[in-house]
């Protein structure tokens, strides 16, 4: 096991690294001078000069490289032009409001999908599986901004349920804030956990074929303990892993979710550094992202190493 | 069915580049097969019909809309009637042109995307398969590297530094949807360049292309189909996502993402908000059951299950 972590760990370290040297390219995108676009058109030469130098993009592009990446190291992410700010900061100050939110969707997910998934899996082909199956394909396609705009239509202006969006946070009233999270979490959950009742589903009907399923029922064992005892435990794995495929649909929705919600999350930073072509913020915060999704992916791989002995083998 | 076409291509070398293309004419023919029975799938026709039809009122929009959709025209927000079947919006102009117009904007960024998309992938996916060695290490590393950002959060930076316009919108969604391309394609490839028949037709001297032309595309076709018809579901899905964020489609030009942002401050307007998301809704919805119909009605394994 001890093997199978290190090796993961040593991958996760590899596409980090990767994944930053695709923002640093990304700068390179930019048509024309990028300390021209951000300054506009009236700016004095000597301004631009002093932005590039700001920006770095003065000196050779593999100094700038090596730069990027020995600072990245550092968890030094350069400073906002807008603000003055220190990016990684900025990060610092909301990420855990991201993590909040994202955490709770997927635990809400798998509580809303691992028993309907089973249930629509014991009664295959049957009305209750048919029902499942469209509601599941229905949360699939519905995107997130529709759902949660929807849901804040209904439950915060219409009916005045639940608040509008001014952000509590957990310290200075936990009532107030589960109130205003339920919103982006369930929009979050609902269509992750349609892909999950999928994935359940079709992973369920494929166990239960299996020799050993017969042998269990066949040796009189109730239906019940068959699907909790012999057929749960195979059916999940396919869909821990499909969590793990999910984490980077999920990190993307909750940049949508966050803002129609205005939850102080990584995605306020990430749109109003894009609107303000904030450079510096939008490769940081992208970069976090990507870091965040590699990292739930080893997590997943690793707890799939856990409760799958054959998985370490390989 | 692999291993008798093998074997016939086998015993014909001497005509083994004739047969390969004979063998791709009905790999066709079972395709049609396919679309036969496919079209007996109410999961295939019904999307399909659906589909066609916004596809039709999109492109013909110019002649059918009523309106002009960026003019304004009366009083804001009236409610639905005959003259106006959505009402107005908040600037006066009528919704339901909007809505036809928005469709031409959002289905037609999506469409060029993805189409931009398959034809890259399937040239990236087919390479790295087909020659192995340092091109598919190249093509798929990269490939990776591209999956491992979430798709709307790379879409949204790619914005930002190219600058928004409708063609960097098309091509930042074209490139956001390569990677999937290629692994579909990739997958597939590696294991038809394998087979008896694409030996054989690389033992009588056919060139690389047109052995990746007539034997190997032909057998890897169906998942594309499938991934084209998902693929375009999620690609408008994002276009729409950029808009409503306002990063795609600016106004006045309208889309079905930035009218959904554009409705929200309405509440007692619901049409203005539930139009364009129904619209969005039941696009992606038969884009999805298409696909998961016509993987099911491709897949061999699963005839005669259902």
């Amino acid at each position: 096991m001890g093997t199978f972590i290190a090796r993961r760990l040593m991958t996760l370290v590899v596409q980090v690294i990767l994944a930053g040297t695709v923002v640093f390219l990304m700068l390179r995108l930019v048509p024309g001078d990028p300390a021209r676009g951000i300054l506009g058109e009236t700016a004095s030469e000597e301004q631009v000069a002093a932005m590039r130098q700001n920006l770095g993009i003065d000196r050779p592009i593999y100094e700038q490289y090596g730069d990027w990446i020995a600072s990245a190291a550092r968890l030094d992410l350069g400073t906002s032009i807008i603000s003055g700010r220190s990016v990684i900061g900025d990060i610092g100050d909301r990420i855990m409001n991201s993590m909040e939110l994202i955490v709770l969707s997927i635990v809400l997910s798998v509580i809303i999908a691992v028993p309907l998934g089973t249930i629509a899996a014991i009664r295959a082909n049957r009305a209750t599986d048919y029902l499942l199956s469209t509601l599941a394909m229905i949360g699939l396609s519905v995107p997130g901004f529709v759902v949660g705009t929807l849901l804040l239509l209904v439950f915060a202006l219409k009916w005045r349920i639940l608040p509008q969006s001014v952000y509590v946070s957990w310290s200075d009233d936990p009532v107030s804030h589960l109130k205003l999270i339920i919103l982006p979490t369930l929009t979050l959950a609902l269509g992750n956990s349609a892909v999950i009742l999928r994935m359940m589903r079709s992973s369920m009907l494929e166990v239960v074929r299996q020799d050993y399923v017969r042998t269990a029922r066949a040796k009189g064992l109730s239906e019940f303990r068959v699907i909790r005892g012999h057929t749960l435990r195979n059916a999940i794995n396919p869909v821990v892993s499909i969590i793990g495929l999910e984490a980077s649909t999920l990190l993307g929705g909750m940049v949508i979710v966050e803002q129609i919600f205005n939850w102080p999350g990584l995605s306020s930073l990430l749109i109003s550094g894009v609107l303000s072509r904030d450079y510096p913020v939008v490769q940081g915060v992208v970069l976090i992202i990507a870091v965040l999704t590699i990292v739930i992916n080893v997590l997943v791989d690793i707890t799939y190493g856990l409760l799958d002995p054959r998985i370490r083998m390989q | 069915m692999d291993t008798a076409t093998a074997t016939t291509g086998a015993n014909q070398t001497a005509a083994g580049s004739r047969d390969a293309s004979s063998l791709a004419r009905r790999e066709t023919t079972r395709f049609r097969r396919l679309l036969t029975f496919a079209g007996r799938s109410p999961r295939i026709w019904i999307p399909v019909t659906f589909l066609i039809l916004v596809g039709a009122v999109s492109i013909g929009a110019p002649w059918i809309v009523p309106y002009d959709p960026t003019q304004l025209l009366d009083a804001p927000l009236l409610p639905p009637s005959s003259t106006y079947w959505l009402g107005t919006d908040d600037f006066g102009r009528d919704m339901m042109s909007r809505l036809i117009y928005a469709g031409r904007v959002s289905l037609g960024v999506s469409f060029s995307a993805v189409t931009l998309a398959a034809i890259a992938g399937v040239l990236l996916g087919l390479s790295a398969g087909y020659f192995r060695g340092a091109v598919d290490f190249a093509i798929m590393r990269t490939t990776d590297l591209f999956l491992s950002f979430p798709t709307i959060v790379l879409a949204i930076a790619m914005v930002a530094f190219l600058g928004n316009s409708i063609r960097n919108l098309i091509l930042v969604i074209a490139v956001v949807y390569i990677p999937r391309f290629v692994r579909v394609v990739y997958g597939s490839t590696l294991t038809i360049a394998n087979a008896e028949f694409v030996e054989a037709a690389r033992v009588v001297g056919a060139r690389d292309f047109y052995i990746m032309r007539t034997a190997v595309l032909p057998n890897v076709a169906a998942p594309i189909f499938v991934q084209f018809s998902l693929s375009l579901g999620f690609a408008i899905l994002v276009e729409s996502g950029l808009s409503f964020l306002g990063l795609g489609a600016q106004p006045p030009t309208p889309s079905w993402g930035n009218m959904i942002s554009a409705a929200r401050p309405f509440v007692d307007q619901p049409q203005l908000l539930l139009a364009p998301s129904a619209m969005i809704a039941f696009t992606i919805l038969a884009l999805n059951t298409l696909g998961d119909g016509l993987r099911d009605a491709l897949d061999p394994r699963l005839h005669g299950s259902r």
